[in-house]
């Protein structure tokens, strides 16, 4: 049985993930500061429970992501359908033109998100519809493995990667997107959507 | 493995979801090729880039309530007594 002394010990130093989470998953700081509390301090009663040595991180994320789902998610009343189909992976690649534009070392892509302000990137995150959001959120900030992944939410681990390819792919043209209307894209072919968007 | 095979892995790649045999092979692909190299790293870069541009420090009044509900020090967690 862990010791809920060292609870606080080893639990603490994991806030600031967390919080960054909650805010990403809620859209406001006081919500996340709740949902932030409310993880704490279930985890510290189910702390005894707990088994000592096994992913103590990954099962604070598990609580965060239950207590938003079935508390704050149910709070905001979003409907959300998106369908699960699964998506290539290469719309970055393509978008860019192919191999030959692909063989700068340092690509438009990686600039133009250096020149984005940060909250426009949490934005970008934030427009996600949850599965996908909370996906992106677990392997690409918190870098949790497929396997994690799938414990954290209880799914199976083809939906764990479907849901992150995809969840990429809407943050890649969410940002690409926002980008292209600030004017930051240089001289790069336009991804089709917005091509098709634009006449002809 | 050709290009297109490469980028349809490149996903699983770089998070480590690969069988050990296709993991090797990606990666030998890579090793010839530097355009789907600099695209992996590309990929990586905006990773890395999306998640420190989302981080927040939590809140020193959080941090304080939750500690204080804990019975500890706000600062690393230890016991108060
Ligand atoms: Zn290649």
């Amino acid at each position: 049985m862990a010791d809920q002394a060292d609870f606080a010990e080893q639990a603490m130093p994991l806030m600031s993930g967390l919080y960054a989470a909650a805010m990403r998953l809620t859209y406001n700081s006081s919500d996340a500061e709740d949902l932030v509390q409310d993880t704490y301090l279930r985890a510290y009663r189910g702390f005894g429970g707990f088994e000592a040595g096994t992913n103590l991180k990954a099962w604070l994320y598990k609580i965060l992501t239950n207590t938003f789902i079935n508390t704050y998610r149910m709070k905001q009343r979003r409907v959300q359908q998106v369908e699960l189909d699964d998506v290539p992976d290469y719309s970055l690649y393509r978008r860019m033109g192919g191999l030959e534009t692909v063989s700068l070392s340092r690509t438009p892509e990686t600039q133009v998100l250096d020149g984005m302000p940060d909250d426009e990137v949490k934005l970008a995150l934030e427009s996600l519809p949850d599965q996908f959001r909370i996906a992106v959120i677990l392997c690409d900030i918190e870098e949790f493995s497929y396997k994690e992944i799938a414990d954290i939410l209880d799914i199976p681990m083809g939906t764990v990667m479907s849901r992150i390819h995809r969840g990429r792919k809407l943050l890649h043209d969410k940002l690409w997107e926002y980008a292209a209307e600030r004017g930051l894209i240089p001289n790069v072919e336009r991804p089709a959507a917005a091509a098709h968007a634009g006449g002809q | 493995m050709d290009c297109d095979q490469m980028l349809n892995l490149i996903n699983h790649y770089m998070d480590g979801g690969l069988s050990q045999w296709r993991h090797r092979a990606v990666a030998r692909h890579m090793n010839d090729c530097p355009p789907c190299a600099d695209h992996h790293n590309a990929h990586i870069q905006f990773r890395q880039q999306v998640a420190s541009k989302c981080f927040e420090e939590a809140p020193a009044g959080l941090r304080l309530r939750i500690s204080e509900s804990l019975g500890v020090h706000p600062s690393d967690g230890s016991p108060l007594r």
